[in-house]
């Protein structure tokens, strides 16, 4: 098994179960093609979940300015707590 | 003879909470019973009172720990358990009666109550395939019937078939989808796994894998199912499509954890290869375990 070519890997082992021949082949190629787009459609839906996570935190970081200092220490747990929270949620 | 077998990692806290209520719906099992704690990595100072406890040096994970509980076991049944696991007092009565009762069953499995499952009960399972996998999902049910496979946190089984199925395989440690592997191989020999909801247990969810950094659980969830895939799926066309996923992740997912995952399943396959085909076709088991 080669390293750090997983495409490679996968195809090698498929083409030595004979995965791509025949009406094998077709229920390959209809696989790669759905689960595709499932993985596409996923990570559009995290990467959204990004975007809106990051918005309010820079939505938080503008409040800041507008802030009383005594507000500013409990502001910051939250920050710190949404970052927190985004980098658990980046595998 | 009922058999408790607990896998247990720096549980103490854990277990301290819950086996009380284990050993209680034990007594009440109408059969007598011995509760034997597997210290996964041996960290716990001493035996909690009426337990014994198995020392494992070396700590391989949850799979590993339980055949060694299942191999020290005295009992004819054995009730697979996590540490988080609290049982209502009838359960294992009601799981014993029934397995008792028919002799193609593997295994009783309760309703798993779990602020993990999405339906609230995690205990009854069935399976379709999508885009070229095997999806489980959940399928609880007020009513008793097949499940795909006895989920790891609690389930009784008959020790012998347990051991001429081989437990758990190694190759899933530390953790997931050793259970589905397990199920999976007793239906191949024609033994059910059968959701039993009148039985109850709770489960506090994944209070020892849960600790695990998240790039850790994805790396070993696309482990485990890959494995699952390549070691089990016989049909031509369904082992095809499997590879066809696979493609798709590697070329489109881009997450390091999801493709070492893959990476990991395609090397310790090529050490252990794929399953005899001897039993029941992969598109019977998925017609007794799916749902329309």
């Amino acid at each position: 098994m080669g390293e750090g070519d997983l495409l490679a890997d996968v195809l090698r082992l498929a083409q030595r179960e004979g995965a791509l021949e025949g009406e094998a082949l077709e229920a390959f190629l209809t696989a790669l093609r759905e689960r595709a787009e499932l993985i596409v459609a996923q990570r559009l839906e995290e990467n959204a979940w990004r975007r809106e996570s990051m918005a309010g935190l820079e939505a938080e970081l503008r409040a800041v300015a507008a802030l009383p200092v005594t507000h500013v220490r409990q502001v910051r747990r939250r920050l710190l707590a949404l970052a927190d929270t985004l980098r658990r949620e980046v595998p | 003879m009922i058999s408790a077998v607990v896998p247990t990692r720096g549980g103490a806290e854990r277990l301290r909470r819950y086996l009380p209520s284990v050993q209680a719906s034990l007594a009440a099992s109408g059969d007598t019973w011995e509760v034997v704690v597997v210290d996964d990595g041996a960290t716990l100072a001493s035996a909690f009172p009426g337990t014994r406890l198995l020392p494992v040096p070396e700590a391989r994970g949850y799979g590993p720990a339980v055949n060694a509980g299942a191999a020290a076991a005295a009992g004819d049944l054995l009730l697979v358990l996590n540490d988080d696991v609290r049982l209502e007092e009838p359960a294992v009565r009601r799981m014993r009666e029934t397995l008792l009762s028919r002799a193609d069953l593997f295994a009783v499995a309760p309703a798993i109550r779990s602020p993990l499952a999405g339906c609230g009960d995690e205990g009854g399972k069935s399976a379709r395939v999508k885009a070229g996998l095997i999806q489980i999902e959940e399928a609880p049910s007020p009513e008793p019937q097949a499940t795909f496979y006895p989920v790891g946190c609690c389930y009784l089984c008959r020790r012998v078939t347990f051991l001429e199925l081989g437990g758990y395989d190694d190759l899933y440690a530390p953790f997931f989808w050793e259970d589905v592997d397990l199920g999976y191989r007793a239906w191949r020999r024609g033994l059910a796994s059968w959701y039993l909801p009148a039985a109850v247990c709770h489960h506090e969810g994944s209070a020892t894998i849960g600790q695990r950094p998240m790039a850790e659980r994805l790396r070993a969830w696309h482990r485990g199912g890959a494995l699952f895939h390549l070691r089990n799926l016989q049909d031509r066309r369904l082992r095809a499509a499997s590879f066809g996923a696979w493609a798709a992740y590697a070329l489109f997912d881009g997450r390091p954890a999801v493709t070492e995952g893959l990476a990991e399943a395609l090397r310790r396959f090529a050490g252990a290869g794929r399953r005899a085909a001897e039993g029941l076709s992969d598109a019977e088991i998925l017609t007794r375990t799916g749902r329309p």
